[in-house]
C-alpha cells in the first residue's frame, strides 16, 4: 500500500490541501512557530543573565576565600573597641603552617594613600598593591609583555613594577613599549618587568587595570609599612570547604590579635565559593522556571495545532468518507492526518527554532559590539542540548498535536459522512 | 457473486428501532445489470451500502464470491472495497481541490503497488474511456454535473473493481444527461462488469436485466 511518508503523492496530497487553507496553515505553523522561538528567547536571555551574574566575579578562583582585619567592636583583655586588627607577615607564616586545607596563601597590601605615578611628562594616580606571585592563581591576570612578579623579586625586595594596561595607556606612548622604563612613585623609582590585562571582569575593570603591581617586601619597605599585610586570598584544597578553612582562620586571628572571640566583625571575609554555590542555586531555580513557561508557550502553540487539525478534520468530514468508500484503511487516514500535523508542526518548528538561534546570537554579537558593559547581562546564548532538547519536544509536540484529530478522523462512518442532504 | 440470506440491519432512532433491512434475502450472479427500486426510506441504499461493506449488518449472511461478510473488521471492510467494489453517488461525491484526473488517481493510492507512472496512465485511459479526454485537468467545479459523474464512474471503475454499486447515479441530473449516463453504464456492464443501480425511474430500471423492489427492508 502506498502509505509511506516518503510516497510523493501523500504529500501532493497534503499541500494541496495546506494550499486551500493557507491563511489556517499559516496561522498554524506561526503558533508552533512562536513557541519555539519565545522557548529559545527565554533560555537564550537567562543564560544572558546567569553569565552576566558569574562575570561579576570577574574571573576570580570560585573556590577562594578572602579575609581581612577590620577595627575590633567588642573591648578584650583590656583593649579598647575600634583597634584595627593589623595583620603582618606572622599570619602570613601562621596561616601556612597552621591551617589545613589550604592550597595557596597569598597576601596583598594596597597602599591606601593617594600615590602619584610619573613617566617622563606623563603622571597618573594608580592603585598600588604588594602582592607574590601566586596572585596568578587568584586573578584573571594574563601577562601581555614582560613577566609577572616572582620570588627573587620578594626575596631581593627589587624595585620592579607590573603595570596594568590602563596604567601603560596612561603613561606611555602607543608606539613604545613600556618594559624597562623606570617609573616614579612619590619619589621611589621602579623598572617596568611587565603589562598585564585581565580575563572577563564584571567589576570596574578600568580600576583593575589602572593598577601597579609590586612585590610585597618592597611594598612594605618603600612605602613604610614594615610587614604589614593587607589581605589574604586563599584557594582551598580539593576535599576541604572555604567555611571551614574560614572558621579556623578566624579561630587563628582571634588569638593572634587578642580578640573576643564573639567579635566576628574584627575580621572581613568574602568566600566566593558560598555567593557561586548560591546563584548555582538560584540559576538552577531560574533555568526551570524558563523552560516551564517557554514550554508553556509552546503547549499552547501545539493546542492551536491540535484545535485546527480538529477544524480541519470535521471539515473534511466528507472527504475522508470518500477516501474510505475508495479503499482507505483506518491506518491510512490516521498517518495521512498526523503526517500533516507533523509536517506543519516541524517546518514551523524548525524556522522558530533557527530565527531563535539568530535572535540570540545577534543580541549576544550587539552586546559584544557595545563598547560599554551591560551589567549583569552578556553573553545570551543557546547550547547545543538546548536546540536539539527543543527539537525532541518539537517532534513529540507535532505527533501528540496530530493524534487526537487523526483518531477522530479514523472514527469517522463513511456512510455519515458520504449521506446525501 | 451476492448471496444474501434473512439479513437484518436495525438503526436506533431515539427509543424507536428502524428495521432498515428486515430479514432481506437476494442473490445477484456475476455480469448481471440490476436495478434497485423502491419508495424512500424502502431500504435501498442501505442494502447498497451492505453490499459493499460501507456498512455493517446485524445479522443474517452475506457471501461475496463465497467469502463470508460478517462482522469483518473495519480493515478488512476497507480491503474489501478497495478490491471489489466501485462506487457511484448521485451527488458525486468527487474532492474539489482536485483535477478530474487526480479525483480518478485517487483510488489507485490505495492500491497494492501501483506506480505513479502507471496510476496516471490508467487514470488517463479511464477519463478517455468515458469520454472526458480533453478535461482531465479541469476542476469539478469546471465541470457540469454529467462530466463530474462520468469523472466519479471513471474513478469507480479504475481499479478493476468487479462491482459497480450507483445510488441514483442520475438523481441530480436532467433526462438527456440522464440517457447518456445511463448508456455508459450499459457498456461497462457489457464489457464485464457487475452493475448494480438504484433508481426511481422506470426509464432506467427497464434497461437492465432484472428489477429488484423493496419494501420495509425486504425484496418485495
Ligand atoms: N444512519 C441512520 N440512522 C437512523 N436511521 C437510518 C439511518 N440510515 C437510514 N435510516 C433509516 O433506514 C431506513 C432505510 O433508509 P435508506 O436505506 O436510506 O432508504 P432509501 O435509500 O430506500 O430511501 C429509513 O427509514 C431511514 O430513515
Ligand atoms: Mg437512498
Amino acid at each position: 500500500m502506498n502509505i509511506g511518508i516518503f510516497d510523493s503523492d501523500r504529500w501532493e496530497d497534503i499541500f494541496s490541501h495546506m494550499g486551500k487553507h493557507k491563511i489556517r496553515t499559516f496561522l498554524t505553523a506561526f503558533g508552533v512557530f512562536w513557541g519555539i522561538f519565545l522557548l529559545l528567547l527565554l533560555l537564550g536571555a537567562g543564560s544572558g543573565i546567569e553569565n552576566g551574574v558569574f562575570k561579576q566575579f570577574g574571573g576570580v578562583a570560585v573556590n577562594s576565600l578572602h579575609i581581612w582585619g577590620n577595627t575590633t567592636t567588642l573591648p578584650f583583655k583590656g583593649n579598647r573597641p575600634g583597634r584595627w586588627v593589623e595583620l603582618t607577615n606572622e599570619d602570613t607564616q601562621a596561616i601556612s603552617t597552621l591551617v589545613k586545607g589550604i592550597d595557596i596563601v597569598c597576601p596583598r597590601l594596597r597602599v591606601w594613600w593617594t600615590t602619584t605615578t610619573r613617566y617622563k611628562k606623563k603622571t597618573g594616580s594608580f592603585s598600588m598593591i604588594g602582592t607574590t606571585e601566586d596572585l596568578l592563581e587568584i586573578e584573571p591576570i594574563i601577562i601581555q609583555e614582560g613577566r609577572f612578579i616572582n620570588e627573587r623579586d620578594i626575596a631581593q625586595e627589587r624595585k620592579i613594577a607590573v603595570i596594568g594596561t590602563g596604567v601603560r595607556d596612561i603613561l606611555f606612548e602607543k608606539t613604545e613599549s613600556p618594559i624597562g622604563s623606570f617609573i616614579d612613585v612619590n619619589g621611589v623609582t621602579f623598572l617596568v618587568a611587565g603589562v598585564f590585562d585581565i580575563e572577563s571582569y564584571g567589576g570596574d575593570r578600568r580600576g583593575a587595570l589602572e593598577t601597579v603591581y609590586l612585590p610585597l617586601s618592597t611594598t612594605q619597605s618603600a612605602f613604610n609599612l614594615p610587614h604589614r599585610i593587607g589581605w589574604y586570598s586563599l584557594l582551598i584544597s580539593e576535599g576541604f570547604s572555604a567555611a571551614g578553612v574560614e572558621s579556623a582562620v578566624r579561630a587563628l586571628f582571634t588569638a593572634r590579635h587578642d580578640i573576643d572571640p564573639r567579635d566576628t566583625r574584627a575580621i572581613g571575609s568574602w568566600d566566593s565559593s558560598r555567593e557561586y554555590n548560591n546563584l548555582q542555586g538560584l540559576f538552577t531555580g531560574i533555568r526551570l522556571f524558563l523552560w516551564i513557561v517557554g514550554i508553556g508557550t509552546l503547549l499552547a502553540g501545539i493546542v492551536g495545532v491540535s484545535n485546527i487539525m480538529l477544524i480541519t478534520v470535521k471539515e473534511r468530514t466528507r472527504e475522508i468518507g470518500i477516501r474510505k468508500a475508495l479503499g482507505a484503511t483506518p491506518f491510512s487516514i490516521v498517518s495521512m492526518i498526523l503526517q500533516e500535523a507533523f509536517f506543519i508542526t516541524s517546518v514551523a518548528g524548525y524556522l522558530g527554532l533557527v530565527a531563535g538561534v539568530f535572535a540570540v546570537e545577534g543580541a549576544a554579537s550587539f552586546i559584544r559590539s557595545q563598547p560599554q558593559e551591560i551589567s549583569y547581562f552578556s553573553e545570551p546564548e543557546v547550547s547545543i542540548s538546548v536546540a536539539l532538547a527543543a527539537m525532541g519536544i518539537l517532534i513529540l509536540s507535532g505527533t501528540l498535536a496530530g493524534l487526537f484529530p487523526a483518531l477522530k478522523a479514523a472514527k469517522i462512518h463513511p456512510v455519515i459522512a458520504l449521506r446525501e442532504e | 457473486m451476492i448471496e444474501m440470506t434473512q439479513l437484518h440491519k436495525t438503526y436506533l432512532m431515539g427509543d424507536t428501532q428502524v428495521h432498515a433491512l428486515n430479514g432481506l434475502s437476494l442473490t445477484i450472479g456475476r455480469g448481471e445489470l440490476v436495478a434497485i427500486m423502491g419508495s424512500s426510506g424502502s431500504g435501498k441504499s442501505t442494502l447498497l451500502n451492505v453490499i459493499g461493506a460501507l456498512d455493517s449488518f446485524d445479522s443474517g449472511s452475506y457471501r461475496f464470491s463465497g467469502k463470508d461478510l460478517h462482522g469483518i473488521s473495519q480493515k478488512d471492510a476497507a480491503l474489501f472495497r478497495r478490491d471489489h467494489i466501485g462506487f457511484v453517488f448521485q451527488s458525486f461525491h468527487l474532492l474539489p481541490y482536485k483535477t478530474a484526473l487526480d479525483n480518478v488517481i485517487l483510488p489507485l493510492k490505495y492500491q497494492a503497488s501501483v506506480g505513479r507512472e502507471e496510476r496516471r496512465k490508467k487514470a488517463a485511459a479511464m477519463l478517455c474511456r468515458v469520454g472526458l479526454h480533453d478535461r482531465m485537468n479541469h476542476l469539478p467545479a469546471e465541470l457540469s454535473g454529467g462530466q463530474q459523474q462520468r469523472v466519479a464512474i471513471a474513478r469507480a471503475l479504475v481499479t478493476g473493481a468487479p462491482l459497480l454499486l450507483a445510488d441514483e447515479p442520475t438523481g441530480a441530473l436532467d433526462s438527456a444527461t440522464t440517457e447518456e449516463i445511463m448508456n455508459l453504464l450499459i457498456e461497462i456492464n457489457t464489457e464485464g462488469k457487475t452493475v448494480v443501480i438504484v433508481t426511481h425511474e422506470d426509464e432506467i430500471a427497464r434497461r437492465t436485466h432484472r428489477i429488484i423492489r423493496m419494501k420495509d427492508g425486504v425484496v418485495a
